[in-house]
């Protein structure tokens, strides 16, 4: 190809094109493998002279041909092919006399369905049509009785029950769950983590309260999450040997310090 | 006008509803023929806003037709009841008693619950027995007052209910199979395509 012929904008349209086509080249058929599908589904060509064979061996020349496949065009033309072999074996293989009646039988079915659909319809615009109380004409409004001290309640069982319930179910309904923030609290890990990496223990006894992690305490349960996590984490690391704790008789507090060696 | 015409006026005009013969009666004084009082009312309506006339339940005062747009004008137009709620109440009209279920088959769509409770408010449709099949459900049927409201002596008044009735497609429709959906899927093209035309009219609108 010259240099003159690229054409930068026309060059990648044709190209992105051709990728998204699958173009079948048959002795009775040459163009892309989706109209034939359409043309074949609205019997406008003759599936029984297409060879399913010859495409499947285009379609995995293609395949081979591809550099880059995008899946899901190849699965594209997957379904178009199996379509059209459906189409192509339904047309040869004569349908089973059973399968045909029982589909004979559903839409028959249907249309019955359908059929008595359209007469309650018209039932309904009928009944629409006709003069309706209220719109149309109208009667005496129930004077005297409904107003004043005479004044009377009509319910119907039904009316009071669902009344009831609808009310129920804003009165009775339980309170809502409370909603509980999850607690913020230093872990043990943490903890481990910052006795080990910080050089906060040195080799001289100190308590442990001067070496829980500094910062924002946010609550109490926090502030008490931080002494009991690294006092685990003492516990922990004197477990590997790598902290020493003592308490003494005569005083309450816990002091650590580094091992020596 | 004679005076058990009128006690017969009054006595309509304060009800407001239908009166059956057998109240009317009562209102009488005694030794007076109901009906010939009542034509005798009737005729003294004739040239009146107000009419006598026969209901599903029995007799009532009404406007004329002809003289209530100003009436309309002074009450305010009722509410008109929805599309779905007007194929709903015409299911329960065609079939006599009918579960939810089945109204939901005739129509092929799913009933929201907002279209029941509007015409048991408007006292359209009355619950009537539990069906014996699983779960016994209740079943729906119309009521008087839905006879009255769109002047109806009974629904085989309808036209296009009787027709429905000489087809032969008041029965409610069988359970639909789902094996049967399936020997639809697996149908010749055309004949799936006719199915899923009906599938489209039975949307609901």
């Amino acid at each position: 190809m010259s240099v003159e012929a690229r054409d930068p904008f026309t060059e990648g349209r044709v190209r992105a094109e051709d990728e998204d086509r699958f173009v079948l080249d048959l002795p009775n058929y040459d163009g892309p493998l989706d109209l034939l599908v359409e043309l074949a589904r609205a019997r406008k060509i003759d599936i029984s002279a297409i060879s399913v064979l010859e495409i499947a061996d285009q379609f995995l020349a293609r395949l081979r041909q591809a550099k880059e496949l995008r899946l899901e065009l190849a699965s594209d033309w997957l379904v178009m092919a199996a379509t059209l072999t459906l189409l192509k074996s339904r047309m040869l293989v004569p349908t089973p006399p059973a399968e045909r009646a029982e589909a004979e039988a559903a839409i028959e079915d249907l249309a019955l369905r359908l059929r008595r659909l359209d007469a309650v319809r018209s039932v309904m615009e009928e009944i629409m049509d006709r003069r309706q109380l209220g719109i149309h004409w109208h009667r005496p409004v129930q004077g005297g009785a409904d107003r004043g001290p005479a004044k009377r309640v009509d319910a119907t069982l039904h009316g009071l029950l669902s009344e009831y319930v609808r009310e129920a179910r804003k009165t009775l309904a339980p309170p809502p769950a409370p909603v509980r923030q999850p607690f913020l609290v230093l872990s043990v890990e943490d903890a481990i983590r910052y006795l080990e990496e910080t050089k906060v223990l040195g080799e001289g006894w100190q308590s442990l309260f001067a070496v829980v992690p500094p910062g924002r305490t946010v609550d109490k349960v926090h502030g008490r999450s931080k002494i009991a996590a690294t006092y685990v984490a003492a516990l922990e690391l004197g477990k590997r040997g790598l902290v020493e704790i003592e308490q003494r008789t005569d005083e309450p507090l816990v002091n650590v310090r580094r091992r020596i060696g | 006008m004679s005076e058990a015409v009128r006690l017969l006026e009054a006595a309509l005009f304060v009800a407001g509803r239908s009166m059956t013969e057998e109240e009317l009666a009562a209102v009488l004084p005694p030794g007076h023929d109901l009906k010939a009082e009542l034509a005798a009312l009737e005729a003294g309506l004739s040239d009146r806003g107000v009419g006598l006339v026969r209901t599903a339940v029995g007799w009532a005062l009404r406007t004329r037709p002809e003289a209530s747009d100003l009436a309309t004008a002074v009450v305010g137009e009722s509410r008109r009841l929805t599309r779905a709620a007007a194929e709903t109440l015409a299911v329960c009209a065609c079939f006599g008693a009918v579960t939810r279920s089945e109204i939901e088959r005739v129509r092929g769509v799913q009933i929201s619950p907002g279209v029941v409770d509007q015409l048991l408010q408007a006292g359209f449709i009355r619950p009537g027995q539990r069906r014996d099949t699983p779960g016994r459900p209740l079943t729906w049927k119309v009521t008087d007052t839905f006879l009255e409201h769109f002047d109806l002596m009974s629904v085989d008044d309808l036209v296009s209910l009787r027709r429905m009735r000489e087809a032969g497609l008041d029965v409610l429709p069988p359970l639909r199979q789902n094996p049967l959906l399936a020997a639809v899927d697996g149908a010749p093209e055309e004949e799936a395509e006719e199915a899923e035309g009906g599938g489209a009219g039975g949307e609901d609108a």
